[in-house]
């Protein structure tokens, strides 16, 4: 299980998250959603070992993340695909997808991953000579999740992955995501795209100012219209004090 | 015939001399956006333990001089460098110009700061015929080995993992270490490699004016700088360009200068580059219309 606990995060004098905790257990799908600022990609990068906390902790299986560095967590099986793809635009794709397997010490199988990455995703296959950085959105969208996937996470940690694509392209990451799901990947999905997120998750948080609100599977946040609460709040309206809505 | 073919065999001598210096100085760039002031000073190290190490025999000595290099760029990193990672461009380099300007001082103090001569064997400063053309077997050797070194470190870079994560670390700093890249080991071996060139150079350098002073990394390293930027900073293969073409720049206007002007060839280049960059921020090898997807 991946914990978080009273996580208080700033970048010096603005304060992105207050107390924030979060679970994921092991073979879960949860979602976080909330507005523009909320601290989700703060969320995620200081669980990835990018960003430093202030104070509380992050747990993984039982042993701490917190203060370990980046390069470090990607090998304990955990890994992020980042907000904005973060490919490396002047490297082939081939070139993208060996930088995934860094972190591996079976070189022979992690080739033969590669491999299969290719035929998973045909468009890498078929561009792996290609400079990345000449893929389409939807296409680097592709190669940055199969990327995260040569570290071969137990938990997958995505930043906005349907951000700025076409709707049909968005369905198949969607798509993707169940099916990896369904495969025995734990997955932390921070999404713009509410409704579509928390019907996809097992059970979502929703985050505003730093603060977890509300939290629930589909039907408990969207009967109560807590999503559209949140949403709401923060166009102007004074945030929720209290830590959660449904907890 | 015979004046192209000592303009191409200058020009080429002296742009592979400026390859190995840019090619250092952009490795540590991409690796950690420091613009190391204190690359010239890998030089100068160099030099004088090639001074030091007279009396044993040459080959001995280049070995020794080039480790010598190696250990000062790793050590640059190891003993100042880590305990600012992160910081502001500025702040590092104002850090590195602390660090040339107490190398510096330490060769005055301990050896003095008047140019020394280097004994070097009398091969180095003779010329020969090829065919009736008058060439001298140094800027042969300097072209032969820093075209060999050059297509090594293009090998390292683009053939082997640690030089995949290099390329990837000068890209997306925080993106390679997300995927596994570990930063002390690319910025520890983008030192040593920056070392390991500036040494070649500066002993090619050294062979060609047969002295070396508290100073004499100060040329070279705004050569290597000039020849970055003019190639498109951040970028490894312009960096090389970027150098060869300065290399060519330098020695077309000195042979075009009148003999008299010869002493303002430098100003005259860096005033061309400033036109250059004028016209093209960017640098010469970098199309700012492939604008990479986000
Ligand atoms: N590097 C930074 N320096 C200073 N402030 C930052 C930094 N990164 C984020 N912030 C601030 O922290 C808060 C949370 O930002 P964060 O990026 O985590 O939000 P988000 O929920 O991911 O937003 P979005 O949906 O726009 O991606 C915001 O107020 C933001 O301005
Ligand atoms: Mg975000």
């Amino acid at each position: 299980m991946l914990e978080v606990d009273s996580l208080y995060v700033a970048y010096g004098p603005v304060t992105a998250l207050r107390g924030v905790s979060i679970k994921v257990e092991k073979g879960s799908f949860v979602g976080v959603v909330g507005p523009n600022g909320a601290g989700k990609s703060t969320l995620l990068n200081t669980i990835a070992g990018v960003v430093k906390p202030k104070s509380g902790s992050v747990t993984l299986a039982g042993s701490k993340l917190s203060g370990a560095r980046a390069e470090h967590i990607v090998g304990k099986h955990l890994s992020l695909v980042p907000e904005g793809r973060r490919i490396f635009g002047q490297m082939t794709v081939l070139e993208n997808l060996q930088l995934g397997t860094t972190v591996r010490k079976d070189r022979e199988q992690a080739r033969t991953h590669i491999t299969e990455m290719m035929e998973v995703f045909p468009i890498l296959g078929r561009f792996r000579d290609r400079r990345a950085g000449h893929l389409s959105g939807g296409e680097q969208q592709q190669l940055a999740i199969a990327r995260a996937l040569l570290a071969r996470p137990e938990y997958l940690l995505l930043d906005e992955p349907s951000a700025g694509l076409a709707p049909v392209i968005v369905d198949s990451v969607f798509e993707v995501l169940k099916r990896l799901h369904n495969e025995g990947v734990s997955i932390l999905l921070v999404e713009q795209v509410a409704h579509r997120t928390v019907e996809t998750a097992d059970h979502s948080y929703v985050l505003q100012h730093g603060n977890i609100v509300a939290r629930g599977t589909a039907s408990e946040l969207l009967q109560g219209g807590l999503l559209e609460a949140a949403y709401l709040g923060a166009d102007g309206a004074a945030p929720e004090p209290e830590g959660a809505g449904q907890a | 015939m015979n004046a192209v073919f000592q303009f191409l065999i200058d020009a080429l001598s002296l742009g592979s001399i400026y390859a190995c210096i840019a090619l250092g100085i952009a490795l540590i760039f991409g690796v950690m956006n420091l613009v190391n002031l204190a690359h010239g000073e890998l030089i100068m190290v160099t030099g004088y333990t090639l001074l030091l190490t007279h009396g044993l025999p040459l080959p001995l000595r280049i070995i020794i001089a080039i480790t010598a290099g190696v250990l000062a760029g790793i050590l640059m990193d190891k003993l100042a460098f880590r305990f600012i990672r992160g910081a502001k461009p500025a702040t590092l380099m104002i850090v590195s110009f602390g660090i040339a300007y107490l190398l510096q001082n330490l060769a005055i103090l301990f050896i003095g700061s008047q140019a020394r001569a280097v004994a070097l064997p009398s091969w180095v400063s003779a010329r020969i015929s090829v065919g009736g053309i008058g060439v001298s077997p140094l800027d042969l050797v300097t072209v032969l080995v820093t075209v060999l070194l050059l297509a090594g470190m293009g090998l390292v870079l683009y053939r082997t993992p640690i030089g995949r994560q290099m390329r990837a670390a000068s890209e997306d700093f925080t993106m390679a270490r997300l995927v596994g890249v570990k930063s002390d080991r690319v910025i520890s071996t983008a030192f040593a490699l920056a070392g390991f060139l500036a040494a070649v150079a500066g002993i090619l350098l050294i062979a060609k004016t047969g002295t070396v002073t508290p100073t004499m990394g100060l040329a070279p390293l705004l050569a290597g700088v000039v020849a970055t930027v003019i190639g498109g900073s951040g970028n490894l293969k312009a960096a090389v360009y970027g150098a060869y073409l300065f290399g060519a720049l330098t020695v077309a206007i000195q042979a075009a200068l009148p003999t008299d002007l010869v002493a303002f060839r430098d100003a005259v280049a860096f005033a061309l580059v400033i036109l250059v960059l004028i016209v093209r921020p960017q640098g010469l090898f970098i199309r700012r219309a492939v604008a990479e997807r986000v």
